[in-house]
């Protein structure tokens, strides 16, 4: 009976608490992904500048950071924008999704970038699962834009392909799906390498997942078939906050841990590309 | 040694089972169903299971899924019962499903056990399983070809009526049934319903139906349509 009150109580804690928006369980707490595809896909056609980033040396790094959960402060990713500035050698960060928990934290983590950083330094964001409660997308897409694209980076002899999806809501959908098969199909063989970077991981090979969300099983056997047929090199995910690498079929699957204010594991990838592909994880 | 352990009691389980097979109940299960995932649309599939019991305390099936997205399957499940009154019982259960996603070069096997407990009105199955994922036709060169990954799994089930009644409904939260074991984080909700007859010789036929729905993303409370199901179907017992 004791027992019974406390599951009782947390649960109404639960319901009660800002951190979750609980509608999640029931109903979508943002656009659907179908409705998301197609909001990226229009912002994607008014933006059609951004796709190209051209480096001036044959190799060059990525910066990478996960789940950085923004709800009062971001001095993680502060910390983590000023070591990317330093690396003259960095193509472009990405945060892969989660940027928030609540109301108010996506404007904080926004503020934070525009502060912190220039011009020319390119930051890019996904769609994380948490950046969908309390209706979130729509200050996502206003702050940050798509949440469904591909870009390019182009070194003096080579162009690596680099594809986001939103994968938040536990799954890709049957339109983003589509386009992300079409886009490899068309166009993988211009490329050199090729990394795909959503927030959802593909595998659970032990518990530290638990009790994050995963594609069913049938859309796992899909998007790995898909990894593997066109070569994709990497695909990079947060969501679960532990860091874990699997490697089914030349595709490797690296999860991030968290990155944010206060974990005692914040940490962030480096990523060396050349003809030769290399990462490291970095204590923050 | 937890792998020796469980392929011993997979032994005594699959021998006992060869053993006792002299009493026997015997049915056919027999369905259609129509199914829509986000990931391969609209699709038909049949699905049929044969179930023996040759003791009230054993029971064993084995079946056959076939589906036009492709996705073929064979399953085979064992209960051990302890029955604790007329109508209620506990239950060991081994459940293994082999699945060919022949669109997409993937085959799994996923193998299971869970503690089950059902009485008239609700049964309940917990317990935990492991699935191995490999391609078909190795696309690799040097890297590793599979993926292991342990799992929970559910079943809960609420009737309206008393198991045995003429017809019922029933109420299902489950990531484990005869063809599906998803993982623990995509629960299907599903509402079965059945009518039995009798016919001439005494044997009941059962005719039931089965509609559900699988959301992706519940669990971290970003939830979206997933995948629907409709199935249709008969049981003869012999």
């Amino acid at each position: 009976m004791r027992i019974l009150k406390i599951f009782f109580i947390c649960n109404l804690l639960l319901l009660v608490s800002c951190d979750f928006d609980i509608t999640g369980f029931f109903v979508s707490p943002s656009a659907t992904i179908e409705e998301r595809y197609v909001e990226s896909m229009e912002l994607n056609s008014s933006n059609p500048s951004d796709t190209i980033i051209e480096v001036l040396q044959e190799n060059y790094t990525i910066y990478m950071c996960g789940d950085i959960h923004v709800i009062n402060t971001a001095d993680n990713l502060a910390q983590f924008i000023e070591i990317a500035k330093a690396d003259s050698s960095a193509a472009f960060s990405i945060i892969l999704g989660d940027i928030t928990d609540q109301k108010g934290g996506m404007e904080i983590a926004y503020d934070t970038i525009q502060k912190h950083t220039t011009e020319d330094f390119i930051l890019k964001t996904i769609v994380g699962n948490h950046d969908l409660y309390f209706n979130q997308w729509e200050v996502y897409k206003e702050l940050f834009g798509s949440g469904i694209y591909s870009f390019a980076v182009q070194t003096p002899t080579a162009k690596d392909l680099y594809i986001i999806l939103d994968s938040g809501s536990g799954t890709l959908g049957s339109k983003q799906l589509q386009w992300f098969e079409e886009l490899l199909s068309s166009s993988r063989d211009s490329y050199r390498h090729c990394f795909v970077f959503s927030h959802t991981n593909m595998w659970a090979e032990n518990f530290s997942q638990f009790p994050s969300g995963l594609f069913s099983i049938e859309e796992s056997a899909k998007i790995s078939n898909i990894l593997s047929q066109y070569s994709v090199n990497y695909y990079f995910n947060g969501h679960v906050h532990y860091r874990s690498t699997t490697t089914l079929n030349d595709v490797e699957y690296v999860t991030l841990d968290e990155m944010l204010d206060g974990s005692d594991r914040a940490s962030y990838v480096i990523v060396n590309v050349e003809d030769a592909i290399n990462y490291d994880f970095y204590e923050l | 040694m937890k792998l020796k352990i469980y392929i011993l009691l997979l032994s005594i389980y699959t021998i006992s089972s060869t053993l006792y097979a002299q009493d026997n109940s015997l049915s056919f299960d027999a369905n259609i169903g129509y199914e829509h995932t986000l990931t391969s649309g609209s699709n038909i599939h049949s699905e049929m299971v044969l179930d023996y019991t040759p003791l009230n305390w054993i029971e064993a099936s084995a079946g056959i899924k076939i589906s036009t997205k492709n996705i073929n399957q064979l399953m085979a499940k064992g209960d051990f019962k302890w029955w604790t009154d007329d109508t209620r019982f506990i239950a060991l259960r081994n459940q293994y499903l082999y699945s060919i996603y022949a669109d997409d070069n993937l085959q799994s096997l996923s193998f299971g056990l869970a503690a089950v407990y059902d009485q008239e009105y609700f049964s309940i199955a917990l317990g935990a399983n492991y699935q191995f994922y490999t391609s078909f036709v190795n696309q690799s060169s040097s890297s590793r070809t599979y993926v292991w990954e342990p799992g929970i799994t559910y079943d809960a089930k609420a009737r309206i009526f008393p198991r045995s009644h003429i017809w019922n409904l029933e109420g299902e939260v489950t990531n484990c049934r005869d063809f599906v074991v998803e993982r623990v984080y995509n629960p299907t909700f599903l509402l079965n319903g059945h009518y039995t007859f009798t016919l001439d010789d005494n044997s009941p036929l059962k005719l039931y139906s089965q509609a559900g729905f699988q959301p992706s993303g519940i669990t971290h409370i970003a939830v979206n349509y997933y995948s629907f199901i409709f199935n249709i179907g008969v049981v003869c017992v012999f």
